[in-house]
């Protein structure tokens, strides 16, 4: 440093905080402040972009219907504890109703039960030429549990026919489910029984037919015991194969009617377990969602205001122009030694 | 008021009004008003002043203004500041003109006659009495750039005529100020600067990068540089805001 340079650092320079972190932080914010306040509307950009989408989703979702059934469960019915039939607990810790919308819920993943809930809502065709349909069907259905035994089946959708539609097919569809689930055994069991019942049939016939061809080729008194000895064990013979069938016969008769009570039972249990209060109804007026749409409106606010706040950051971290001594004398260690305002009423300087 | 030919009429400052709040008016001997010095930039130049008076070597005789780039108002700060110690510590003061390019640029975007000067009197065409300009302070003298062809500057600043100007200059006046062209842009801005006494480095406000301030500084090695002169200082920051930032 030259004799005169330190000498006029001497008289000029104070102890300053210069490079304190506390300065640094203050230039920092100087410099943000001063990129926000250069180019405000370009930092409004990125809001007003974000604020625009928001007000575009809030109106494509105001225009949606919701429909709802509402279902009772039951824990126990009076048909299960004569019969017996789903007489165990299901629930476990949750209530009835937590347990069936989380099972609403759990059988929509599934694509056996959206399948059958297009096709009881009408929109089997559309299921099948577009893809996207199981998704946005699962997507506008859900159950909610509304009190311990009350289930809401929620639809929503475009029209309020088919929000209805959607919903009343989803709690048929879901009832349909528990009916099947439960009679599967018995149904097993009827198809099985049904099949040996003509086979036995035809055993029993052929047994019949047998003793009465034997009866006739030998015609003799009618006492057995008048009869030779050989006759009277041939009969015998015969007319045990014949209760022998008549027994097979009618004991798969007894099982096929079991099992088409215990159906019947199944149905009817599940009928008074799960109960429809309120089928869903035709809905008047788009929904009305206005907590949602302002939390919306709002995340979209937030999150073009942190865009815009990140490119206000970088914008000050990338300005490396010189605009505060304290920092240039910092950071190029030579001293500011005045700072001259810009005057708007300045002449441009006169050439000569 | 003056009627300024160069400027719009919405434009045209109180001329009045910025004496009475300090600033200066620098008017040729013809009538044409050459520069003015605002009320603000007049004090913040005045503490300028203070301090290098307060220095124990007091203003050098001669003090190169200079900057990293162009459009940075080193022709404003060298007249202001010749202009204030001309008037305020009533001491003569040469303004000595080596901006050719400025001079070259301003005559593209507004056609002013090109008076002879520095390169002429170099060139022995006129005398150097006959180039200097005075003003209505008759302390202050300026002596324009002339007109030098590019390949010729570094010529001209290299020669021995050039320093002797220097030295006729400085022997006649009490300072000498020379407006240089940018360190980055023209070369001739070192030379020029190590035939000062001192150096003063023009830093346009938000404009210039430190890299190319330290870039100059690293060029201007061996200059005895006292340090940066921020110009043309404004903020947007609203007042009320001003309390969190280094502005306040």
């Amino acid at each position: 440093m030259s004799r005169r340079k330190a000498a006029h650092a001497a008289v000029t320079h104070l102890p300053s905080s210069r490079g304190s972190p506390l300065t640094v932080a203050r230039t920092f914010v100087s410099r943000a402040l001063e990129a926000l306040f250069r180019r405000w509307w370009l930092y409004l950009v990125p809001i007003v972009l974000f604020a625009g989408i928001g007000v575009a989703l809030v109106d494509q979702r105001s225009t949606e219907y919701r429909s709802f059934g509402v279902l009772r469960v039951s824990g126990r019915t009076v048909l299960s504890e004569i019969t017996q039939v789903g007489a165990n607990s299901r629930f476990g810790y949750e209530t009835p109703a937590a347990y069936t919308s989380r099972e609403i819920n759990a059988v929509l993943g599934t694509e056996a039960f959206i399948e059958s809930v297009a096709e009881r809502a009408g929109l089997g065709p559309a299921l099948v030429t577009d893809p996207s349909t199981a998704a946005s069907l699962r997507d506008s259905i859900w159950a909610s549990a509304s009190s311990d035994l009350l289930v809401q089946v929620n639809a929503r959708a475009h029209t309020p026919d088919l929000a209805q539609a959607v919903a009343r097919a989803t709690v048929d569809s879901y009832l349909q489910w528990q009916i099947d689930d439960g009679v599967s055994d018995s149904h097993l069991a009827e198809e099985f029984f049904l099949t040996m019942l003509e086979p036995y049939q035809d055993r029993l016939d052929a047994a019949r037919d047998e003793l009465q061809e034997y009866v006739a080729r030998h015609p003799g008194p009618g006492d057995l015991a008048e009869r030779p000895l050989d006759e009277q064990l041939e009969l015998g013979r015969l007319t045990s194969e014949v209760d022998r069938a008549d027994d097979q016969l009618a004991t798969a008769t007894q099982a096929l009617a079991d099992a088409r009570l215990a159906s019947a039972q199944t149905e009817a249990e599940v009928s008074a377990r799960i109960r429809t209060i309120d089928p869903p109804y035709l809905p008047d007026a788009p929904e009305a969602r206005r907590r949602q749409d302002a939390l919306l409106l709002m995340l979209m606010l937030i999150a073009g205001s942190i865009i815009s706040a990140a490119a206000v950051a970088a914008s000050a971290l990338l300005d490396r122009t010189v605009r505060y001594p304290d920092e240039t004398e910092t950071h190029l260690d030579v001293p500011v030694l005045i700072v001259v305002p810009s005057d708007p009423n300045l002449l441009p300087t006169a050439a000569l | 008021m003056l009627n300024i030919p160069f400027l719009s009429k919405g434009r045209q400052p109180d001329f009045a009004a910025s004496a009475e709040q300090g600033g200066l008016l620098i008017v040729g001997s013809n009538g044409q008003p050459l520069h003015l010095v605002p009320p603000k930039v007049a004090a913040e130049l005045r503490f300028l002043v203070a301090r290098l008076q307060a220095n124990p070597l007091d203003i050098p005789p001669s003090l190169a203004v200079t900057s990293a780039l162009s459009g940075e108002g080193v022709t404003f700060v060298a007249r202001s500041l010749a202009a204030l110690v001309a008037h305020d510590l009533n001491r003569s003061v040469c303004v000595i003109e080596t901006n050719w390019w400025r001079a070259a640029t301003r005559r593209r975007s507004a056609p002013v006659e090109q008076r002879a000067g520095l390169a002429e009197v170099l060139a022995g065409v006129i005398d150097l009495d006959d180039a200097l300009v005075t003003t209505n302070d008759s302390r202050l003298s300026i002596l324009p750039a002339g007109q030098a062809p590019l390949a010729r500057r570094p010529v001209i600043v290299a020669s021995d005529a050039f320093s002797a100007v220097i030295r006729k200059i400085a022997a006649r006046f009490d300072m000498v100020v020379v407006d240089c062209p940018p360190v980055l842009k023209a070369s001739e801005a070192i030379t020029i600067c190590r035939q000062c006494e001192s150096a003063i480095l023009v830093v346009r406000h938000g404009v210039t990068s430190e890299r190319q301030v330290r870039q100059a500084i690293h060029e201007l090695a061996g200059v005895d540089v006292l340090g940066l002169l921020l110009n043309g200082s404004a903020t947007r920051v609203p007042r009320s805001l001003r309390r969190f930032t280094v502005d306040d």
